[in-house]
């Protein structure tokens, strides 16, 4: 017979190291989504994108927007931004990187994850 | 009475042919109109302007960077025209510049004997001819351009045609160039097929490709005055003043073609073959653009 005590040891053993894991994999995400930014192969996004929060990125191009403040939108309207920028803004030079499978969701998840993370409003 | 009116008929006739001879480009020469007027408009002060044209350039950058305002002809240097840190690097690249050698080697092969004893000058004669390239041959119904004109004076002469696109080619073309420089582009429609051809080099201009989705429109009409990464991107008008050119990144001169062929796979889109039909109505599109300008090929590149 397990005593409630333990039980509840347990429980809170298990939920602490939710929130560890969690913690951990959310920064691995978001190591992973700044990699896909500054990686020609994959976002590129740097070609375009200063990010606030992050001046290490070098030669970020001038075409899009400085990204800040973005932990101010939900996650999903920063994915569908990435997945089709056409969607919000139908002539955008953006392209739809999501869209036309040039980047995985995945990896969209983890650009999102990056973007929250390092241009937080103040 | 009767001969009054025969000749009013007669001179209707006539104006009636003029207008529509002169119809062929009147497309072409709106488009061409309202290009120029864009980005004269657009370099005409960057800062002043900044809201509608570079809204996500920092102002600092805007002050310290960019060359303004750019008249016509300042369009002839590309990438360089409004960008005053390439523009700087470039005028001390160009002390000694890196085509010079592949020119001389181009003026050498222009003058060398075929095996038959005649040389390039039995086509050319007048080697100032970039200004007019590429034309639409009106009896061979199809764009020729100058490096066609180069590799059938070889063939005429009994010369196997050179590898296009660079090497050999690309200097003779360069001599052809500096032979030329100071010329205006002349490009002309002379028949309905030409403006056929112009509309299909117009319609790739704008057509996004590739899994990027992007045109060249996007990267040299729109974002033209703006950085992707740390390259400045060229304005479409002027864009084949300088042709061809010495990149450092190909350690040698590549043509017209060339460049067109490798930013349409940067896109994201398969590679079109030098000479081939779009990639020709292509580059007569974009010259026609820079109807006008003055050459001044070629020049060095990144
Ligand atoms: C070729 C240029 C280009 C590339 C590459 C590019 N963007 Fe953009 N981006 C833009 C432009 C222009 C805008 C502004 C217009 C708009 O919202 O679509 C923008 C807007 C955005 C916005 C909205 C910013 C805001 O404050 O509303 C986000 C987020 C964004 N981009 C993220 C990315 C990410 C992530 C990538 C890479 C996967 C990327 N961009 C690649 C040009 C680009
Ligand atoms: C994603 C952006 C992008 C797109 C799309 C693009 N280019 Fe480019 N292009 C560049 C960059 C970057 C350079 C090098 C800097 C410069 O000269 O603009 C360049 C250079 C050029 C040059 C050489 C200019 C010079 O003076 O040396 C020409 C010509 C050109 N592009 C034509 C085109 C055409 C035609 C298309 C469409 C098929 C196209 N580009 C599509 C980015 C692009």
């Amino acid at each position: 017979m397990i005593s409630v005590k333990k039980l509840l040891a347990i429980a809170i053993m298990s939920a602490i190291s939710t929130t560890v894991v969690n913690a951990a994999s959310n920064e691995a995400l978001v190591k992973e989504g700044r990699k896909v930014f500054v990686t020609k192969k994959q976002g590129n996004c740097l070609a375009c994108h200063a990010v606030q929060g992050d001046p290490s990125i070098p030669q970020t191009g001038d075409i899009g927007p400085k990204l800040a403040n973005l932990d101010a939108y939900p996650k999903a309207y920063l994915f569908e931004k990435i997945w089709d920028p056409n969607k919000t803004v139908p002539n955008t030079l953006m392209p739809p990187m999501g869209r036309s499978h040039k980047i995985t969701k995945h990896q969209i998840d983890a650009l999102v994850a990056y973007l929250q993370a390092t241009t937080k409003s103040k | 009475m009767l001969k009054k009116l025969i000749k009013i008929v007669a001179i209707s006739m006539i104006s009636t042919t003029i207008v529509f001879a002169a119809n062929f480009n009147a497309q072409a020469e709106k488009d061409r109109k309202a290009f120029v007027d864009y980005f004269l408009k657009k370099f005409e002060n960057p800062v002043a302007n900044r809201d509608k044209y570079f809204p996500y350039v920092p102002l600092k950058e805007l002050k310290k960077d960019y060359i303004y305002p750019l008249k016509f002809q300042d369009f002839q240097d590309g990438p360089l025209s409004w960008y005053r840190p390439s523009k700087e690097q470039f005028a001390e690249i160009n002390d000694f510049p890196p085509y010079e050698i592949p020119v001389d080697d181009g003026e050498e092969l222009f003058n060398k004997p075929f095996a038959n004893g005649k040389t390039y000058a039995s086509c050319f004669p007048n080697p100032a001819i970039k200004q007019n390239y590429p034309y639409y041959d009106v009896h061979r119904d199809e764009i020729v351009t100058i490096g066609m004109a180069v590799n059938e004076c070889r063939v005429i002469n009994g010369e196997k045609p050179l590898k296009y696109g660079k090497g050999d080619l690309a200097k003779v073309v360069a001599y052809l160039a500096v032979k030329s420089r100071g010329k205006k582009i002349d490009i002309k429609i002379p028949n309905e097929n030409a403006a056929k051809a112009y509309e299909a080099g117009k319609k790739l201009f704008y057509k996004q490709r590739g899994y990027l989705a992007i045109s060249c429109n996007e990267c040299h009409v729109k974002s033209a005055g703006k950085r992707i990464r740390a390259e400045a991107l060229s304005p479409a008008l002027g864009a084949t003043t300088q042709m061809p050119v010495y990149r450092i990144k190909w350690g040698g001169l590549g043509t017209l073609q060339r460049r067109l062929a490798g930013c349409v796979k940067d896109t994201g889109s398969e590679k079109p073959k030098m000479q081939s039909k779009p990639l020709k109505e292509l580059a007569y599109f974009l010259t026609y653009m820079s109807n006008g300008m003055k050459l001044f090929g070629p020049d060095t590149r990144k």
